[in-house]
């Protein structure tokens, strides 16, 4: 239990903190190793049991990325809001001279500049205990009186209540509830949309078995559709074909119940696919070329999502990706991103092709999907392989389903679409949100800093690839660029 | 006929294997009347049941065993039956179709030549220079296979690949 004061609405607040703090310690020149072996979790006001050291560790990489943070805190309490302090001061209005006096008197650099005279400053990494430091600064330069608002940055974690389904009653992959997995295994979707939700200048392709463009939660974003199966003058499914309905409202759905993740950029619709009665998808091949090639080409996709596979490659098909990938968005490259399969076998094509995003499934418990994992779901795992880039949430997603009664479910929004399927949408709307902050990324660097910026996840990177998506880190890292 | 079991995918030779349970049968490629509206008959019933699948316009996947022998017979003497392979749960049917892209094509090429009086029988259906879509005049997707596999061996295309419909397992 730790007591700090600081000043909100004029008034000198003293607030009191339970939970686990962490401090990792950071010093020029020492190993990653080393600074992970004094990365120790103290208990501060009671015994520090192994389940609040398991949260501490797990919720360390959000807040680390999310905040620039360096002391963590792992919220004991399971309903509610839980504010957890960083070692960073949000100042409105300041002056110039104050920040010069942030510094020079408390050590503190900028780490953020806001529109409108904001300024985020972070205690030294020498000050010892950070959060100390921070509340100490805010409350000395609110003292001072030359600035609108100095007070310590807080990040919160919000536990929504009723949520104890199985399955998805909340969007969980944007913002993980905990209820059921771990808080914070998530994409970080709420601090990526401080950020951007993605501009309507970039377009994103979804090459499946049609789309219900005329469903209200996708229709205001529809660019261009073509149907590649039956040459209809739309790219809208046949029977139950729900599957890409499903996907595109991962990337652009419109509505509260269904948040897409880039829901202000642009959908194009690509029809490739159509099933028969037993479960089983058709593809021609040239077909499937020939919407690639559209896609780019025609419909100026930057990104194209492909939750699609199967069967011995074909190199019409590798070829017209790979014109995609190199001629797309005026030669700097649409980004290619392909469903690794769900088998819980070796990645299968087209996700086996090179210099393609190439994406897992993880679960709620931020683990790869398994057959034997904790989501319970027996019947499929993700696919591994040396071709796997990273994961994105793919148990029980929330999505948009076909109107009427034949889809997933009987209304407009289905609750636990399900796959690699799903996995592959999180990761092109996140393309496309980069790609909206830094237009001018060729698509190489596009997946270079989706990788870089994962959080880890266990297993090897056969098994896992670099981790799962964090969209918030992209983001930042594209700024940056 | 085993040594056609193969295509080519980046220069690489890919085993096919036939799948022994399905029948790909193309109704296009059906003259007589009579075998016409026997097999329709035979689809149409098998459709309602969901055993036979629509691949794409008269082109039908089916069991085998509901087409009879005597049935089959006559559908491959006619040439109505396309070849079917498959790799793991997905099936893959060759339809008379080949797509070859090179890299920069000169009048007179090797390619050119292929299609001329000495070459085989095949019609040009698409021509965008360096991207040409040709179809054996037999309207056979066996025929499409050995094709390509020429082209591939004797010229070394960019790409030389007959079309496929695939039957995959749908994800989701």
């Amino acid at each position: 239990m730790r007591y700090l004061e600081y000043y909100s609405e004029g008034k000198l607040r003293r607030v009191r903190f339970t939970g686990v703090f962490e401090t990792v310690q950071k010093k020029r020149g020492r190993s990653l190793a080393a600074r992970r072996a004094i990365h120790k979790p103290q208990a501060l006001g009671g015994a520090l049991t192994r389940t609040m050291k398991r949260q501490a560790k797990r919720l360390s990489t959000r807040f680390r990325k999310l905040s620039e943070a360096t002391t963590l805190i792992a919220p004991t309490a399971t309903v509610g809001t839980t504010v957890v302090p960083t070692e960073t001061v949000a100042i409105d209005g300041a002056r110039v001279s104050e920040v010069r006096w942030m510094r020079s008197h408390h050590g503190m650099e900028i780490v953020r500049e806001g529109r409108h005279g904001k300024v985020l400053m972070k205690a030294p990494d020498d000050s010892g205990d950070g959060i100390v430091a921070a509340f100490a600064g805010a409350r000395a330069l609110q003292e001072r009186g030359n600035v609108g608002a100095a007070h310590p940055n807080f990040l919160r974690v919000v536990q929504r209540p009723g949520q104890s389904s199985r399955h998805a009653s909340s969007q969980w992959a944007l913002d993980n509830p905990g209820s059921p997995g771990v808080i914070g295994a998530d994409v970080h979707a709420l601090a990526a949309w401080t950020i951007t939700e993605g501009d309507s200048a970039v377009r994103v392709a979804v090459l499946d078995e049609g789309v219900d463009t005329l469903h209200p939660h996708l229709r205001d974003s529809v660019a261009a559709e073509a149907d590649f199966v039956d040459g209809n003058d739309h790219a809208r499914p046949n029977g139950n074909d729900a599957h890409g309905t499903a996907c595109a409202g991962i990337v652009v759905g419109k509505r509260k119940q269904t948040r897409g993740l880039a829901r202000g950029v642009r959908l194009v619709a690509a029809r490739i696919a159509k099933s028969d009665s037993q479960g089983f998808w058709i593809f021609d091949d040239f077909e499937t070329a020939d919407a690639i090639d559209w896609c780019w080409d025609d419909a100026k996709s930057d990104v194209l999502s492909n939750s699609w596979g199967g069967g011995h490659p074909a190199d019409v098909i590798s070829r017209a990706f790979e014109r995609a990938r190199t001629r797309g968005r005026a030669g700097k490259g649409a980004v290619i991103v392909i469903a690794a399969g769900n088998d819980q076998a070796e990645v299968d094509f087209p996700g086996n092709l090179p210099e393609m995003m190439t994406v897992g499934a993880s679960n709620q418990w931020d683990k790869r999907k398994t057959r034997t994992s904790e989501d319970g779901e027996n019947w499929w795992g993700s696919n591994f392989g040396d071709a796997l880039d990273l994961m994105a949430p793919g148990v029980s997603i929330r999505a948009t389903d076909i109107r009427g009664n034949r889809g997933y479910s009987s209304g407009l929004v289905t609750p636990d679409f399900n796959g690699t399927s799903s996995a592959a949408p999180h990761v092109a709307a996140a393309a496309a949100l980069i790609l909206s902050v830094k237009p001018t990324l060729d698509e190489y660097r596009v997946r270079e800093i989706l990788n870089e910026t994962t959080d880890p996840l266990p297993g090897g990177k056969r098994l896992v690839g670099h981790g799962r998506l964090n969209v918030y880190a992209a983001l930042r890292a594209a700024r940056r660029e | 006929m085993n040594e056609d079991l193969y295509y080519y995918v980046g220069g690489k030779r890919i085993a096919l294997e036939f799948d022994t349970k399905h029948v790909a049968i193309d109704l296009d490629r059906i003259e007589s009347t009579a075998l016409r509206e026997e097999i329709e008959a035979v689809l149409e019933e098998t459709e309602e049941t969901g055993k036979t699948t629509r691949l794409r316009r008269k082109l039908h996947l089916a069991y085998k065993k509901d087409v009879r022998q005597g049935l089959r017979t006559r559908l491959e003497k006619t040439g109505a039956l396309q070849p079917v392979f498959r790799h793991g749960r997905t099936l893959m049917v060759a339809l008379p179709e080949v797509r070859i892209e090179v890299e920069k094509r000169k009048e007179g090429s090797s390619i050119e030549q292929m299609f001329g009086n000495e070459g085989p029988d095949v019609e040009i259906v698409n021509d965008q220079g360096n991207r040409l879509t040709i179809r054996p005049m037999t309207g056979s997707g066996l025929d499409a296979l050995r094709l390509a596999n020429e082209v591939e061996e004797t010229t070394q295309p960019l790409m030389a690949q007959a079309r496929f419909v695939r039957v995959v397992p749908k994800p989701g």
